[in-house]
């Protein structure tokens, strides 16, 4: 359920689909069951929350809003960036696979910074751009552009040329060539990058809103341990990793309706 | 109005004088593996219009190249290729084309497929519904290529290769895939299509009993380089009867054109 190693496998029956989901929630159960063990048996007093007081504390966020509020800012960050990257990414993808001269320009400068991690950026976007919400975008676009822009590439340059003989002979505009032709054959590869691409911006963001920020769910964390405030701490990182995994589920939702036409079963 | 009459009248004439088809010294080189592949060679062959023309030949032999380069889809070596007397530079509407493999585009349905093969891409529903029955697909119109037999996909791009109302159609064995029953139907369904629209066929085969049902004229091409090794005319009535005796006649004919 959670990496769907197996769920992925195509044509496993809905039941045993239904019997490893089960399986991978075992592992968490058991993790909670240890550590409510631990924190009834007084191991790490003043330290560790228990379970009890992690669900007070997450009630408590709620019902203040506090929560709902670092969410949506994260979100809305990773959107606004996202489209962003997008509009960036997919564009220059299509221009480097259709005209080799711009990809011979771009390349070496592109696979240079993509051995730069974005959070080696931050320090430096700090100082350019402040702590605003630009520093925040720049760092999303940076995460999300690279998979973006090469899945995309790699999807155009792997039509088979029988696809392209056949626009040819039928004509196609311009904008047929991109929408009937260049769009869904590498759709496969676009969605891949386009997936890839957000789940990188997500972990980026947090970092950022740990570093330049005051509002966020990487801000929660990071102000939650200068109050250490373990409970805080627990729920910030609960909530990161449930909302890409939702986020990721949502791709996967997409990619099946996009991709419907491929064999699957 | 005696005026545009005999205008309209010089202008048909002067068409009629060029051949549908006129293929002059075309021949075909290939760079493959840094050496030069002479694939065919100085072919000189005029196709007159509503005729329905088949190329036999072995495997390798040039056929689809050939049929490529009447499609504009590539360019002869040498020599050129003329349609009406007009140089063919590129593909275009008057050719419709028909792959050795169906080439429907996967993500598409087969009435998308189609539709990409009219000249206003399909706002005009009626004629992409004529299409579809025409080949018989009209309950598959929502289907995905993955989800069509061969024999169904070869149809819809057969279909699509008509949408373009095409003056002459270019067909690379169409009928390969299929099983001897839907063979002999869809012969019959190719004869139908090329008697009603007037076409101007050329169909690549490699069965003698299909060339000879059908065409007006068979040209057998010897290998490496393609060459015309001869041209057999078949001067039976349509529809032809496979049983008749004079269909022998043209069987060892041809058999022996191709030994
Ligand atoms: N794009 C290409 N580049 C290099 N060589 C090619 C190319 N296309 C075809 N050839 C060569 O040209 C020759 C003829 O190919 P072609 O596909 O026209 O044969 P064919 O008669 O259609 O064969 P078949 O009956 O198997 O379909 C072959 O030897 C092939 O290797
Ligand atoms: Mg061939």
């Amino acid at each position: 359920m959670f990496f769907d190693l197996e769920g992925d496998r195509i044509g496993l029956r809905e039941n045993v689909r239904m019997r490893n989901g089960l399986r991978g929630l075992a592992v968490p159960l058991l993790m909670v069951l240890l550590w409510w063990l631990a924190a009834e048996s007084g191991i790490g007093v003043g330290i560790l929350p228990s379970p009890w007081e992690v669900i007070i504390t997450f009630k408590d966020l709620l019902a203040s809003g506090e929560l709902q509020a670092h969410v949506k800012t994260s979100l809305l960050r990773i959107v606004q960036g996202f489209f962003l990257a997008v509009g960036l990414g997919v564009p220059a993808g299509i221009l480097a696979a259709v005209f080799p001269p711009f990809a011979q320009y771009v390349s070496p400068i592109l696979g240079f910074l993509r051995q730069v991690p974005p959070v080696a950026w931050i320090p430096v976007l700090i100082m350019v751009l402040g702590i605003g919400e630009a520093t925040k975008l720049a760092v999303i676009v940076y995460a999300a552009f690279f998979p973006i822009f090469m899945n995309t590439i790699l999807g155009i340059t792997q039509i088979d040329d029988h696809f392209w003989e056949v626009a040819r002979l039928l004509e196609f505009s311009s904008r047929e060539i991109l929408w009937e032709l260049i769009l869904p054959a590498s759709a496969p590869s676009l969605i891949a990058g386009l997936r890839l691409g957000m789940s990188n911006s997500w972990r980026a963001l947090v970092a950022a809103e740990m570093l330049a920020a005051f509002s966020g769910l990487g801000y929660m964390i990071m102000a939650a341990r200068s109050l250490v405030r373990m409970d805080e701490m627990f729920i910030g990182i609960a909530v990161i990793g449930i909302l890409g995994l939702a986020i990721d589920w949502g791709w996967k939702l997409l990619e099946g309706y996009v991709l419907r036409w491929q064999n699957r079963e | 109005m005696k005026d545009t009459y005999s205008a309209g009248r010089i202008e048909n004439n002067s068409a009629d004088t060029f051949p549908m088809i006129e293929l002059s010294n075309v021949s075909k080189e290939y760079i493959v593996g840094g050496s030069q592949l002479s694939v065919l060679q100085k072919l000189s062959l005029n196709v007159a219009p509503a005729e329905f023309v088949s190329i036999i030949g072995q495997s390798g032999c040039g056929k689809t190249t050939l049929l490529h380069m009447i499609a504009g889809l590539n360019q002869p070596t040498e020599g050129q290729i003329r349609i009406r007397g007009k140089l063919v530079k590129g593909p275009g509407r008057d050719r419709g084309l028909v792959f050795q493999e169906p080439r429907l585009f996967p993500w598409a349905t087969v009435a998308h497929n189609i539709r990409l093969g009219l000249p206003d891409r399909g706002r005009d529903e009626g004629r992409l519904w004529e299409l579809l029955r025409l080949v018989g697909l009209q309950d598959f119109a929502q289907a995905y290529p993955r989800e069509l037999s061969g024999g169904m996909a070869q149809r819809a791009a057969l279909a699509r290769a008509l949408a373009g109302s095409p003056e002459i159609l270019l067909l690379d064995e169409p009928l390969g895939a299929l099983d001897a029953v839907t063979r002999l139907k869809m012969q019959d369904q190719l004869m139908k299509i090329w008697q009603e629209g007037s076409l101007t066929v050329v169909a690549v085969t490699h069965d003698i009993d299909e060339a000879i049902v059908l065409s007006t004229r068979i040209v057998v091409l010897s290998p490496r380089p393609g060459r015309i090794k001869g041209i057999i005319p078949v001067d039976l009535p349509y529809p032809r009867d496979r049983t008749a005796l004079d269909f022998n006649v043209y069987r060892q004919e041809l058999l022996a054109v191709l030994e």
